[in-house]
């Protein structure tokens, strides 16, 4: 049961090249209530891209619960705090923020068990400094056994991933150990979408 | 011949005959250090990083906008190894498109199982062929090419 959080766009292409590519679950950030078909089921996604506490704060107080609530930190501040607020699901690491994920935000990260997003596309556009940057950070999380969590950023349906190709994309650019890997596609944002997708069971209970 | 003269041929037979227990023995000993030995460096010569490569068959399936040719998707792939993992893993991975068939965009590819990943990852980050948008999805990888035409049979 593959899984795939970061989705731009669910267009039909996108959706059927999904269910092609064995994927059970996604997350799109055009989608406002969940949308099930006959491979796979699209939940909402929210990313919130704040500068300061107080504008983050706000957009998190305008967000339903039912949507998968990323993060994208943009000062130091709002890297800190998001670690510790529960409506935010993950936080997203991307060329934007890399300066401020170092030992102390990853180690407020694993005291509230906030797990950290990456981006196939992102990272495969880096220059060859961030790329840099990026392989130490993301290996530094993994030695503090931060949850990470891997999805395509797809906009259009070429530019989603084969899982095995994520596993060994991980694996060979990054040295990411093929179990966490895996773990990264599956069992790590499984544990966000089944909280998600019981509260919209509820909401759907209560509404009949 | 007198009885002194008896047992001195009887003890000289008794000694040579322990000498060739002894000797026959010994020689089963050695031989089989020797073969330890040899065991033992096979080993250490193999945890050494001389691993015996072995082939690897990688079946894949191509969805593009546009149908592909064998030859323009050797090209993207090539040159997107070498951007990825330099032209020295290139050579050393030598990666081989075995069969591909246009009709059904399905194909074969060979490896040394060293860069069984390298390979799925550049499978993986393939996007663009000659101008058309696709997607490589690898169906299997299997240890000899007969058993990948099965799969690519049935597929």
């Amino acid at each position: 049961m593959f899984i795939d959080v970061n989705v731009a766009n669910c267009t039909g292409d996108v959706l059927e090249a999904a269910g092609r590519l064995y994927f059970k679950f996604i997350a799109c950030n055009d989608l406002r209530e969940p949308l099930e078909t006959r491979s796979l089921v699209a939940i909402p996604r929210f990313v919130l891209k704040a500068t300061s506490v107080t504008e983050l704060k706000n957009m998190l107080s305008t967000q339903g619960g039912i949507a998968y609530t990323a993060v994208t930190p943009l000062s130091l501040q709002t890297a800190r705090w998001s670690t510790h607020d529960s409506r935010v699901n993950v936080i997203i690491m991307n060329d934007e923020n890399i300066e401020f994920f170092d030992v102390k935000q990853f180690r407020a990260m694993k005291t509230h068990n906030k797990p950290l997003e990456i981006s196939l596309k992102s990272l495969l556009a880096l220059d060859d400094v961030k790329r840099g940057q990026a392989y130490r950070r993301i290996n530094l999380a993994l030695r503090m056994n931060i949850s990470l969590i891997v999805g395509s950023g797809a906009e259009h349906w070429w530019e989603l991933y084969h899982p095995r190709a994520i596993i060994s994309l991980l694996k060979t650019l990054y040295d990411v150990p093929e179990p966490v890997a895996l773990a990264s596609i599956t069992t790590r944002p499984y544990q966000i979408i089944s909280e998600k997708l019981q509260l919209t069971r509820g909401k759907v209970g209560r509404d009949e | 011949m007198n009885s002194f003269e008896a047992v001195l041929v009887l003890l000289t037979l008794a000694s040579s005959l322990v000498a060739l227990i002894l000797s026959i023995r010994s020689h089963y000993r050695v031989s089989r250090l020797v073969e330890i030995i040899g065991v033992l460096e096979t080993r250490v010569r193999n945890q050494g990083g001389m691993i015996k490569p072995r082939k690897r068959y990688i079946a894949f399936s191509i969805v593009c906008d546009k149908p592909v040719t064998r030859e323009q998707l050797e090209d993207s792939f090539t040159k997107l190894y070498a951007e990825y993992f330099g032209k020295v893993l290139l050579h050393k991975a030598s990666p081989q498109f075995i069969f591909f068939m246009e009709d059904k965009q399905v194909g074969v590819l060979r490896v040394s199982h060293l860069y069984k990943d390298h390979v799925l990852a550049v499978l993986g980050i393939l996007k663009q062929v000659n101008n058309s948008k696709c997607i490589a999805i690898p169906l299997k990888t299997c240890g000899s090419l007969k058993k990948c035409r099965k799969i690519l049979e049935k597929y």
